[in-house]
């Protein structure tokens, strides 16, 4: 199985730092580090949605279905994922060269019921066809942009690469604008008043930010030769 | 750190020529334990307002591969405010509160009394785990069955706060004295122990922090 990205430079807590350093009042006991990092995560997993979107290549992983696994009926598990792009046939005898398999909704698998296909069924990979119609077949590989696991510590690399840090911390900034805004100074004594924060000026930062970097991955889809421009932004 | 708690007495004695009677002071137990009071009281202060008092101390877990505990009511000098705890990786550890351990990220602990317990095994492998911690101090406790000659731990520059203090409970407690003269007395010290703090407070200069946070913390300065 292969991973999108190697190791980056930026962690989590290089992200969180920053998201921090945008407002003197997103200190640890008003955004404990436990809520800080889930709302991170949801950000990481935001961020990479969109990113697939706009440059489907950027995310993908890949894993493989063997050989003893190629049984119509018999689900396959994958890996958890955000989305399964596509799946490639590999031949025993290496001819052909690997093929595109057919990857059909789960209601037109009928239509395939006498030929090689597959289908996804949650986590699960179905094929259609007969036994006798993978009898050639050495392997899949499956094409998928990985589920990214929450944040666990502030050591954690990020799965977004550098260039999305900016974008990354201004995203998690204006979750954490929405959640102290309003909050009392003094959680013992209401009586000091609440923080007044405008969460409309941490979320322009984040449209700004967030269309900076998918820009910039959008111009990336465009120094590769595509044979169609649906993808471009 | 030098004076003593007679020399403390003595000076609150001298405030007022009405603290000469020896009914008023004669009660050493009384004594200690008041002066040890108002101590505890200016360093509870200072660990608010300043890091001044602050120390770190080495401490080592029991010995289990799970739910291990650090008991600190022996420490010297005593813990007033735990500031910091970290991992002999120099990993920090985060105070949870025990029915909200979601709060934040391993490695975690939650305090009962003044002892700290693991969450989990986040403390790393099994076995003692040796820690440090920071924190701002309390005095030394004095012992109100000893001597007068105990030493306060205050620095001697701040003594005059214990008189003043003292003095203050002295012209409270001397039935029939003029008011106004314990209200003078808490004004006087509440000038003083101002002045105290803000000279803990600037010794180390100006302090750079991100934050504005709801829990007091030392001003640095500003």
């Amino acid at each position: 199985m292969t991973v999108p990205f190697p190791t980056h430079t930026f962690t989590y807590g290089d992200v969180l730092a920053a998201a921090r350093d945008t407002s003197p009042y997103f200190d640890p006991t008003r955004i404990p580090g436990g809520t800080a990092a889930r709302m991170a995560s949801a950000v990481q997993r935001e961020l990479i949605l969109g990113a697939s979107r706009r440059d489907p290549d950027m995310f993908i992983a890949t894993t493989a279905v063997p050989t003893a696994s190629l049984v119509p009926g018999t689900p396959f598990q994958l890996p958890q994922f955000l989305m399964v792009r596509d799946i490639e046939t590999f031949f025993a005898s290496n001819t052909p060269l690997s093929e595109p398999t057919r990857y059909l909704p789960e209601s037109r698998r009928f239509d395939m019921q006498q030929d090689r296909g597959v289908y996804v069924t949650g986590q699960y990979l179905n094929l259609t066809g007969q036994l006798s119609d993978w009898a050639t077949v050495d392997h899949l590989v499956v094409y998928y942009v990985p589920f990214v696991p929450d944040f666990t510590s502030e050591t954690d690399a990020l799965t977004v690469p550098d260039d999305a840090k900016d974008a990354f911390a201004a995203s998690l900034a204006f979750r954490f604008a929405l959640r102290v805004n309003g909050m009392p100074f003094d959680g013992m004594d209401p009586g000091k008043g609440v923080i007044q924060l405008d969460p409309s000026g941490f979320a322009a930062e984040k449209q700004a930010a967030t269309m900076n970097w998918w820009q910039r991955v959008t111009q990336g889809t465009r120094q590769r030769r595509v044979s169609n421009r649906n993808t471009l932004v | 750190m030098s004076t003593d708690i007679s020399t403390v007495i003595q000076r609150a004695i001298g405030r007022s020529i009405s603290n000469n009677d020896p009914g008023m002071t004669g009660n050493s137990s009384l004594m200690i334990a008041e002066v040890a009071a108002y101590e505890r009281d200016i360093f509870r202060v200072a660990a608010r307002e300043s890091r001044f008092f602050y120390t770190e101390a080495s401490v080592t877990s029991t010995d289990a591969p799970s739910a291990r505990s650090i008991a600190l009511s022996a420490i010297t000098p005593p813990i007033e405010r735990i500031v910091r705890v970290l991992l002999p990786t120099g990993v920090p550890l985060k105070q949870v509160d025990y029915e909200d351990q979601g709060a934040e990220l391993a490695p975690r602990y939650y305090v009962f009394r003044t002892t700290l317990y693991e969450v989990g095994s986040e403390w790393g492998a099994s076995g003692p785990v040796t820690m440090t911690v920071g924190y701002a101090e309390s005095p030394a406790v004095l012992d109100v069955a000893g001597s007068l000659s105990q030493t306060v731990t205050l620095p001697d520059e701040y003594t005059d706060l214990l008189d003043l203090r003292l003095a203050q409970y002295l012209a409270v407690k001397d039935t029939g004295r003029d008011p106004t003269e314990a209200q003078a007395l808490g004004a006087e010290y509440g000038a003083r122990l101002s002045d105290v703090i803000d000279g803990l407070d600037h010794f180390g200069g100006s302090v750079r922090r991100r934050f504005i946070s709801p829990a007091e913390q030392p001003r640095g300065s500003e």
